[in-house]
């Protein structure tokens, strides 16, 4: 189903948006909650938590990328659960390595304090984003938006590992870089 | 910070979508790779000795058993160049006993260990061969992934390894009607503006003045840009063989090498610009502008 008829299936109240969400991105939505919550239960919940938000925000919202949107609230719940069952450690498991890595551009555990701080930062990693070359901002985005695995990286570009960890390496020291520039000192 | 990336824009979500990634290359696209390395890095005239390549013989790329770059170089002899994938692309490995073939590229004729930085891949070639991959140091800085330095181990005086500079030919693509923008083309060599672009050569013509090369560099930028289908298609639109024949041959006498020197001094030459139809070509991408380069 195109995704404008699922759009308007939620509009329309019709509780069939749910199963075509379902069907059309349900492994999408689980790979993605899978990556950041480790275990196969938890990411289930997670992407049934997604059709209700997504049940519950169209309307209003009509998504010009479906995928984006409901995969961005996977993302979201999956990210709040590991928060909750993480609370007082971190760098565990695979997930904790890419928090960890990401712990590396920014020089304190303080976020963004305000909704508008973290507008400007979001608009500012974006800008870094666009300057890369797209096959380097697909590894970015694979590994920091998706939270996939190196090793799956790697395969599914045909590099080796140490290859993707070197360009993503150097990435990170690129945005550390470019953030600091422009004066955020997080 | 995780949290926040979250924000980012839907494009770079669905850009990175699995799913979405190259595959392998099979035997008959790298031929087609192989005529594409050589049209960004080979002369105008040298291009012309691909177009004999299939009745060549065994020395010519088209055979089954010969997955190299072949072309007819300015001996007039066949040679080959191992070609490397890496990060979804081709790489050729130049011929560094050759010193007018990394000269042309604005890069030195010998590598010396300082050039030789951060190794970051090995990659094999479809003969077997086992390269490994480094950054070349003057450009570790520079956001462009048209140059690397490749060595294979043992291939040099006594097992020692020889190093060689690896440049860029073309993405892995199965598909023909794909294309690349001619932004994307030039952010490979380093290029995201027209103040990164010092020079312009198109066929006897320079380009020189800011002026000048901002207007090559939004000619390109706005152009209309397609892959091999849309090229024919657009081109070669209900003509019959032999009226495409006669253009081809036309096209070809005609084209006008172009090559771009970046502010860092790599100097890219695989563009074609086609006047009479006012086609640039870049790798298998094709750019129709809207008015002529010169």
């Amino acid at each position: 189903m195109e995704d404008n008829a699922i759009i308007q299936l939620y509009w329309a109240r019709d509780e069939g948006a749910i199963a075509a969400s379902e069907k059309k991105y349900g492994g999408y939505c689980g790979a993605i909650a899978r990556n950041i919550v480790g275990d196969r239960q938890t990411a289930e919940e997670c992407v049934n938590d997604t059709w209700l938000r997504a049940w519950d925000t169209m309307p209003p919202q009509k998504p010009s990328k479906l995928a984006a949107f409901l995969g961005r609230i996977t993302r979201n719940l999956s990210f709040d659960r590991y928060r909750q069952s993480h609370a007082d450690r971190r760098g565990n498991g695979v997930f904790g390595e890419v928090l960890d890595e990401l712990a590396e551009c920014v020089s304190g555990d303080e976020g963004p304090e305000t909704e508008w701080e973290r507008r400007e930062l979001a608009e500012a990693i974006d800008g870094f984003l666009r300057q890369l070359p797209k096959d380097r901002r697909r590894l970015f985005v694979r590994r920091y938006w998706y939270g996939e695995r190196v090793s799956d990286i790697a395969a599914e570009c045909g590099m080796t590992s140490s290859a993707v960890s070197t360009a993503l390496g150097r990435m990170r020291d690129s945005l550390r870089r470019y953030l600091s520039e422009r004066g955020f000192a997080l | 910070m995780f949290d926040v990336l979250g924000d980012m824009d839907d494009t770079f979500i669905m850009e990175a979508r699995k799913g979405t990634v190259y595959h392998a290359p099979m035997r008959n696209m790298l031929r087609g790779v192989a005529a594409a390395c050589a049209l960004v890095l080979v002369s105008v005239g040298a291009v012309w000795g691909i177009r004999t390549w299939s009745g060549t013989g065994s020395d010519a790329v088209g055979t089954d058993t010969l997955p190299l770059l072949s072309w007819k170089g300015n001996t007039g002899e066949f040679v080959t160049r191992p070609v490397v994938t890496y990060g979804g692309a081709y790489y050729e490995i130049l011929n560094m006993g050759d010193k007018a073939s990394p000269n042309r590229y604005g890069l030195p004729d010998k590598l010396t260990s300082d050039m030789v930085g951060e190794q970051i891949a090995e990659v094999r070639a479809d003969s077997g061969d086992v390269f490994t991959l480094y950054q070349y140091t003057a450009y570790a800085d520079v956001n462009q992934m048209a140059v690397y330095i490749a060595s294979r181990d043992g291939a040099g005086e006594k097992g020692k390894k020889t190093y060689s500079f690896a440049l860029f030919c073309n993405y892995l693509r199965e598909n023909t009607a794909l294309y690349d923008t001619a932004q994307k083309m030039f952010g490979i060599i380093g290029v995201y503006g027209a103040d990164d672009i010092t020079r312009v050569e198109i066929g006897d013509s320079v380009l020189d003045s800011r002026e000048d090369i901002a207007r090559f560099y939004d000619l390109l930028c706005t152009s209309d840009a397609m892959g091999e289908d849309g090229y024919q298609d657009n081109v070669f639109f209900k003509m019959s063989e032999k009226q495409q024949q006669a253009l081809s041959i036309e096209l070809a006498d005609t084209a006008m090498e172009v090559c771009i020197t970046t502010k860092h001094g790599f100097r890219a030459c695989g563009l074609t610009y086609e006047p009479k139809i006012q086609y640039v070509g870049w790798a298998c991408n094709h750019y129709r502008l809207s008015e002529p380069l010169v």
